[in-house]
């Protein structure tokens, strides 16, 4: 018996593909990324970023391994990487809203004396952009790769048959709802009004749904900073879950079917607004990157035919509109030997050629300001500008430990308005009810007012 | 060394090795507060039997519990049980070019990959889809009758195994017997009610044990055909389980729910085997 | 009942099992298909010829062939010696054994995989195909070893009496004289195993690393979360392609696979 396990043990080792530590003084440093068939874009850029890296430092090797799927394929597999610190990637593409339970957990290293020394930090971005990995300790965790806003999306032709003047500038929800309300009623077979509001949308339905409205009520915040408290029961978190109840009650919106469907973003881009069938959209500032003529899909008309303007605040409240920023950052590994020249390869990575690769690919909007002047950044997109300045207004979330949780049962809340199953201020309540135990305890959580 | 070792040593290493272990070790962390990332990973608590207690409260849970049982009542003992009984006892006598044709068929779904079946499903199901072109309906079956549409699609992929228990099980059934009481006068039904189905009793218990076993764990046709919604309309304890701890990352609270899992597969299958031994 | 109700009811069942399939088979051959089923007159193999390149769909299927093929192999080897003393041996706790190993048959992989994925870290084995290929075959087991004996139970052991006096061991008995004569049941078996695994895209999106590792089932599963909208005929064919070795193969044991589901006696122990 005990002839078998020894023999099975030393097969299973021979067996083992994972690399052996070098034994002859080279060092290697492991990069997480993501990648997908139609989004190639992030793999392209740390190719480029490795090979600039190992010219200019020999002894080190950058070994690329990437993870394909989505987000939620990506999270989970870095969250199970994270878990040893012989696994643990020595550095890794990161969402922002998932810095802080890493910092909690102690699996991120601190970049502030690194940075101190880049000039590039100072030079090239702006403090709001800066904020986009800071943990809860006020250190920063990842140098931004991508950045982005949120707002609204318009089918001229649809506004215009609905009788509405385009370019079209609504000034309060009630000019949205208004413009809604004319579409259904004047362009049959158009779609008034499409936003996520359901848990198969995840995190979107949270940011680009929920927030976009709450963060532009009167205060409206998830998150008390003074207090440190997490907050239930204010009126904006009511009044929020009513424009969703609205747009649903009222047919405003998609059929419920859809509004459940995974596969809802691709029917806004790829389907309903080249027909003609959308009117207004409530989404992010990336949403044209599938209209290029690079897409899989691509609509040349799109500028001729689409419009985009600022979500407003709920009744017109300065600054008048609002948006929601998140992004991803480049993050180092607390678990890496080799921290100079891990941050090293960050400011590869993020230099301006890399960056603009990566803006130019996806989209995204870049965080670097020598991107932005870039008039290849542009030269395809009109709508840049727009967006990127959105940054005065636009919001970031709470990113604490627990915030994946909080958006969770804010999806739940969502969902059951959008179904119709609670009524908002049963929705509210039940999130009052649950947060405490999302969050960690009822003394994380306060009573708004 | 006894003489069974040596050829039962590699399974008996492999089993203990891949399956045993990590079965003890989740049972081990059904009991703590282990997460994936967060603060929780790097300094888990033994916290007792606060998971069961969360999960005995925890709505969504109770609903996935639901479902589950609606699933396997639905899709495996009374779907793929009897239409593969019924597939089984309608195939003898016919030609083999008959047979061939439908076993082709009906094994066909079985062997497919549980994405492709997944496509297949998600296709025949959707707005435009075969079923409400052939109909000439406007339904969004897989947001208005999810679980209708996955205990379809279980039926669908599972019945054949059935059917092949069966089909052997009917195999031996001496023709004398059924031809007999057909000389004494009784009926098709009666025939099969009174002296086909006690002959294949046992087929039955085992097969009804395997299916039930199957059913309760299966995991990949709903997560690619509905993932669980919309809601957690459809959302039966495995894919709860994978939510709670690839999507929420609460390993602790996932195993917890797994353990209840294995238990309550473990009650169906006392009860199928004492049904069994009573036979014997 | 009627002459004619058992042809027309199996009529119906056949068109019940065919639906699902037939516009995912229409679809691929037609360019420009989509969710909606609206056939049209027109065929065409650009679908097929789109997909057919050595990232999307030889590499995958190369990986999925190593991948089943070496669990249905291992599993075949590790489980038919399991099953020797269980079927020729009298064995305290057998019928307890065997009742356990068809329990587990029912147990939710996806489970256990967390632990097994820290173990496979712990001992260096991420990312290892070969290791994934031990996992599997350890998840097969249970139903491979439970089949394996039954198998076995038919051969008669007088035929294995005559090899004895020959002095011939367990080893010999086993390979020249119950495997040649099982040959179909190893078959079946090895074709479970292989089939069953030629669909699982769960075990290797968590045990490993790069994508060229990946075998076909994680292709498709990839491509239809989030390219099916896009490209539907290109899934579709993509789909058949992918399905075809395992609908082949189950032709191919077809014949004998009757045998293996009798399972009145199986559960005696």
């Amino acid at each position: 018996m005990k002839r078998v396990l020894i023999a099975s043990l030393l097969l299973l080792t021979a067996c083992s593909s994972t690399e052996q530590p070098s034994t002859t003084g080279v060092k290697e440093l492991e990069v997480l990324y993501k990648v997908e068939p139609t989004w190639p874009h992030l793999e392209k850029m740390l190719q480029n970023a490795k090979k600039q890296y190992e010219a200019a430092h020999p002894g080190v090797t950058i070994k690329l391994t990437p993870v394909q799927g989505n987000n939620e394929v990506y999270y989970t597999k870095l969250a199970l990487l994270n878990r040893s610190a012989d696994s643990a990637p020595d550095l890794y593409y990161h969402d922002t809203f998932q810095v802080n339970a890493d910092v909690a957990a102690g699996k991120l290293s601190p970049l502030d004396d690194y940075l101190a020394k880049w000039p590039d930090w100072q030079a090239q971005y702006a403090d709001s952009v800066k904020q986009a990995a800071k943990g809860g300790d006020d250190k920063i965790y990842g140098v931004p790769i991508s950045t982005d806003t949120r707002g609204l999306w318009y089918h001229k032709d649809v506004l215009a048959k609905a009788g509405i003047q385009v370019p079209w500038e609504p000034k309060t929800w009630n000019d949205v709802l208004t413009a809604a309300r004319a579409i259904k009623q004047k362009v049959p077979g158009a779609i008034p009004f499409t936003m996520y509001s359901t848990k198969i949308h995840g995190e979107a339905s949270t940011m680009q749904g929920f927030e976009m409205l709450l963060y532009g009520t009167p205060g409206g915040t998830l998150y008390d900073e003074t207090r440190k408290k997490w907050l239930t029961g204010s009126k904006g978190f009511t009044d929020s879950l009513t424009f969703v109840n609205t747009v649903y009650r009222e047919e405003l919106g998609p059929k419920l079917a859809d509004a459940h469907n995974a596969k809802l973003g691709d029917k806004v881009t790829l389907e309903w607004f080249p027909k003609g069938e959308l009117g207004i959209a409530l989404d992010g500032a990336w949403m044209s990157a599938a209209w290029r003529p690079t897409a899989p899909k691509p609509w040349p008309e799109w500028q001729d035919k689409i419009g985009w303007t600022r979500m407003p605040t709920q009744n017109g409240e300065a600054p008048g509109a609002v948006s929601m920023s998140g992004g991803w950052v480049m993050a180092m590994s607390s678990y890496t030997t080799f921290k100079q020249e891990a941050f090293d390869f960050i400011t590869t990575a993020t230099n301006k050629d890399n960056t603009l690769l990566y803006s130019v690919g996806t989209g995204d909007l870049t965080p670097r300001k020598d991107v932005a002047e870039d008039p290849s950044y542009t030269k395809d997109n009109p709508t840049i500008k727009f967006w990127t300045d959105l940054a005065s207004v636009t919001h970031y979330r709470p990113a604490f430990e627990e915030y994946p949780k909080v958006s969770n049962q804010i999806q739940e809340a969502m969902e059951a308005v959008t179904t119709g199953a609670q009524s908002p201020e049963e929705a509210a309540r039940t999130y009052a009810e649950r947060l405490p135990s999302a969050v960690g305890g009822p003394d994380k959580v306060a009573a708004t007012g | 060394m006894r003489r069974w070792l040596l050829p039962l040593g590699p399974a008996l290493v492999l089993l203990g090795l891949f399956m045993v272990g990590p079965i003890l070790w989740s049972v081990y962390i059904a009991f703590t507060n282990e997460t994936l990332t967060g603060s929780a990973s790097v300094d888990s608590q033994f916290i007792g039997t606060a998971n069961f207690v969360r999960m005995f409260g925890d709505e969504n849970f109770l609903n996935s519990f639901l479902l589950t049982f609606v699933f396997v009542i639905g899709s495996a003992v009374i779907g793929q049980n009897t239409l593969g009984l019924i597939i089984a006892l309608l195939q003898r006598g016919r030609s083999r070019t008959t047979r061939g044709v439908v076993n082709g068929v009906v094994i066909g779904a079985w062997v497919m990959p549980e994405v492709v079946a997944a496509l297949c499903w998600f296709s025949f199901l959707s707005e435009d889809g075969t079923l409400n072109t052939v109909l000439g309906l406007e339904q969004e079956w897989l947001y208005t009758a999810p679980m209708l549409a996955v205990v379809l699609a279980n039926v669908w992929r599972g019945t054949a195994f059935s059917m092949l228990v069966y089909s052997a099980a009917l195999s031996e059934v001496p023709r004398d017997l059924t031809e007999a009481a057909a000389v004494d006068g009784a009926g098709a039904r009666q025939r099969l009610v009174h002296v086909t189905l006690p002959l294949i009793r046992r087929s039955i218990l085992a097969n009804l044990m395997l299916i039930t076993l199957q059913t309760l764990a299966s995991f990949g046709l709903i997560y690619t055909l509905t993932g669980g919604g919309p809601g957690n309309a459809s959302q039966t304890t495995p894919l709860y389980m994978y939510e709670q701890a690839f999507k929420y990352f609460e390993i602790g609270y996932g195993s917890a729910i797994a353990l209840v899992l294995l238990v309550i597969g473990a009650l169906f299958s006392l009860v199928y085997l004492r049904l069994i031994r009573v036979e014997e | 009942m009627g002459r004619w109700a058992p042809p027309i009811a199996l009529g119906v069942i056949v068109a019940a099992f065919l639906g699902p399939f037939a516009w995912v088979l229409l679809a691929s051959v037609q360019p420009g298909a989509n969710l909606a089923a609206e056939p049209t007159w027109e065929f065409s193999l650009t679908n097929f010829e789109a997909v057919l390149t050595w990232e999307t769909t030889v590499l995958p299927l190369i990986n999925s062939v190593i991948i089943s093929g070496g669990t249905a192999a291992l599993t075949v080897i590790v489980s038919a010696l399991a099953a020797y003393p269980l079927s020729r041996y009298r064995l305290r706790y057998k019928r307890h054994f065997m009742l356990t190993l068809l329990f587990s048959t029912g147990l939710p992989v996806v489970a256990i995989l967390v632990p097994v994925y820290s173990m496979f870290f712990r001992l260096n084995l991420y990312g290892s195909v070969p290791a994934m290929i031990v996992f599997l075959s350890a998840s097969s087991l249970p139903f491979a070893i439970w089949l394996m004996k039954n198998f076995m139970d038919g051969v008669p052991i007088s035929l294995e009496e005559a090899a004895w006096v020959d002095g011939a061991g367990w080893v010999q008995s086993l390979t020249r004289v119950v495997a040649p004569l099982m040959a179909p049941g190893i078959a079946v078996v090895g074709i479970f195993v292989f089939v069953g695994q030629w669909g699982n895209f769960f075990a290797p999106l968590i045990l490993l690393d790069a994508p060229e590792k990946q075998p076909a089932a994680m292709t498709i599963f990839t491509f239809f979360t989030q390219y099916g909208q896009v490209a539907y005929g290109e899934l579709a064919a993509f789909s058949i392609i992918y399905t075809t070795p395992a609908v082949i193969l189950y032709v191919a044991v077809n014949r004998y696979l009757a045998g293996s589901f009798n399972l009145g006696g199986a559960v005696k122990g």
